[in-house]
């Protein structure tokens, strides 16, 4: 790659609400997943609401003029609509120009970084500015236990020309080794299913991320441990530490997969808005790793220039990860329209 | 339900979506909605679009309890509780009618509080999300 494009500014968006697992356990009995609390969408939200204040963050903590945009590419798996554009309507309500491109991305929990990739492409070819988001809800029967730690959030980055960024995308990888997709939504369902084959489904998540992280870790001649700060996307943080065994532990940083949740196709740039926030110095190198079954993993790496410096008014991600109000299960019900009181 | 054509709600979007006003530029006055004839002057296609900056404090507000709500926002209402509608007047000194979220209208709202502008879907018609502008804390 030639290193051309780079992280302007990144911004964040978690709902206000919070369910911890205990409410699970006085429900059901268990509950399964390794997190402590997650988020929940607020009855009036859906994945473009969060997008449009994530990426309203985003272009504002990178001072760029929004006419500059070039495209706006958002990866999600629970759009409301099958047909209708995401970006078309979060390009409306942040006004952005007309003739921006508008990429929707909603293939698998990887969505994400699909659209980061992409953009990362063209904007390369064609200059200018590119918002990136990912922003879901993901939504299976409750009771199923990939419902315990499914969460909403959303996360936005906007890249550009690297002589302005605040982190470098100094390589990146992807890898679709075809496995049957084990997690999946039929057309006309509301519901995500899992299989729930745990060794089948390890083993495609293990052999699929191992290819894309080697590869990006060949091209950049560098040790897995030489990355300062690592985030793997996994449904809770068990698959993602155990991974790799050479890994030193302390370098993993989850924090956002715990106390927020499984959040589908926003989960590995939430990973990477987390860390360019708490953790990241000059000249840090972070791998990013998404996962999307039956899709493949991506795998990013990126060079830290610099922290970006906040702006009154816009909310961190620390500011929206301390604002929470806890609510119960039934109201968590409501809330999801699983309950109809019509 | 109060029916709100499509054709309709879309000359609103800019509105609607990111507090688009006109300022007119031969007496300053904005105006919200933008509209042909200052309201201030009276001058005719006088008015540079801007977007207010969707902060502000709460004026006055009320709270619409069980069977308040119009129909639009009754299954709404049925499932998240009273909700509270509110005066908001903006830093740029209009005031506007709107609905507050994220909040409890009963515990965290009172006259004077800081809000900011939130994008939120407001409810369903034709089978088609209608979005717009909510005011919630702001969040400090
Ligand atoms: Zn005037």
């Amino acid at each position: 790659m030639s290193n051309n494009v780079g992280i302007i500014g990144y911004g964040t968006y978690i709902p206000r609400y919070r369910i911890k697992k205990e409410e699970y356990i006085k429900t059901w009995g268990h509950f399964s997943g390794k997190i402590e609390e997650k988020s929940v969408i607020g009855y009036d939200e859906d994945v473009i609401t969060m997008a449009v204040e994530a990426g309203y963050n985003a272009i504002h903590n990178s001072r760029i003029n929004k006419n500059d945009l070039k495209l706006i590419a958002i990866g999600s798996v629970s759009s409301p609509y099958n047909v209708k554009s995401m970006a078309s309507e979060v390009a409306m309500a942040l006004g952005l120009p007309m003739d921006i491109l508008l990429l929707d991305f909603t293939e698998s929990e990887k969505a994400g970084t699909t659209a980061l990739s992409t953009g990362i492409d063209i904007i390369e070819n064609k200059g200018g500015y590119g918002l990136i988001i990912g922003s879901d809800a993901p939504l299976a029967t409750p009771g199923d236990s990939l419902e315990h730690v499914q969460a909403a959030a959303a996360a936005a980055i906007v890249i550009g020309n690297n002589n302005k960024s605040i982190a470098e995308i100094v390589g990146k990888k992807t890898a679709n080794i075809e496995y049957i997709s084990d997690r999946f939504k039929r057309n006309g369902t509301k519901m995500m299913k899992d299989l729930e084959i745990a060794p089948y489904s390890n083993y495609a998540y293990n052999n699929t991320i191992k290819k894309t992280v080697n590869d990006l870790t060949d091209e950049l001649k560098i040790k897995l441990n030489e990355f300062d700060h690592v985030y793997i996307q996994g449904h809770d943080s068990r698959q993602p530490t155990r991974i790799f065994k050479q890994l030193n532990k302390n370098k993993i940083y989850l924090d956002t997969l715990r106390i927020i949740g499984d959040t589908g196709a926003a989960s590995a740039l939430l990973g990477l808005n987390a860390i360019l926030y708490y953790k990241a110095k000059e000249n840090d190198r972070i791998l990013i790793v998404s996962y999307g079954s039956g899709a493949g993993s991506d795998a990013l790496g990126i060079k830290v220039n610099r922290k970006q410096d906040k702006i009154n008014e816009i909310p961190t991600i620390d500011q929206y990860i301390n604002r929470k109000e806890y609510i119960n299960y039934e109201k968590y019900l409501k809330f999801k329209e699983l309950i109809d009181l019509d | 339900m109060a029916h709100v054509s499509i054709p309709k709600y879309w000359k609103a979007l800019p509105q609607k979506y990111r507090l688009v006003a006109g300022k007119c530029s031969n007496c300053g006055e904005l105006n919200f909605p933008p509209t042909t004839l200052c309201k201030k002057c009276g001058q005719e296609n006088t008015q540079k679009h801007i977007e207010l900056k969707g902060k502000g404090t709460v004026y006055t507000y009320t709270i619409i309890g069980r069977g308040g709500a119009p129909p639009e926002f009754a299954k709404m209402q049925k499932k998240c509780g009273p909700y509270a509608i509110a005066i908001v007047e903006l830093e740029e000194g209009l005031k506007i009618n709107v609905q507050l979220t994220d909040c409890d209208p009963f515990k965290d709202v009172n006259i004077g509080m800081k809000v900011s502008a939130v994008f939120r879907r407001i409810y369903e018609q034709e089978n088609v999300i209608r979005y717009g502008l909510k005011f919630r804390p702001i969040i400090e």
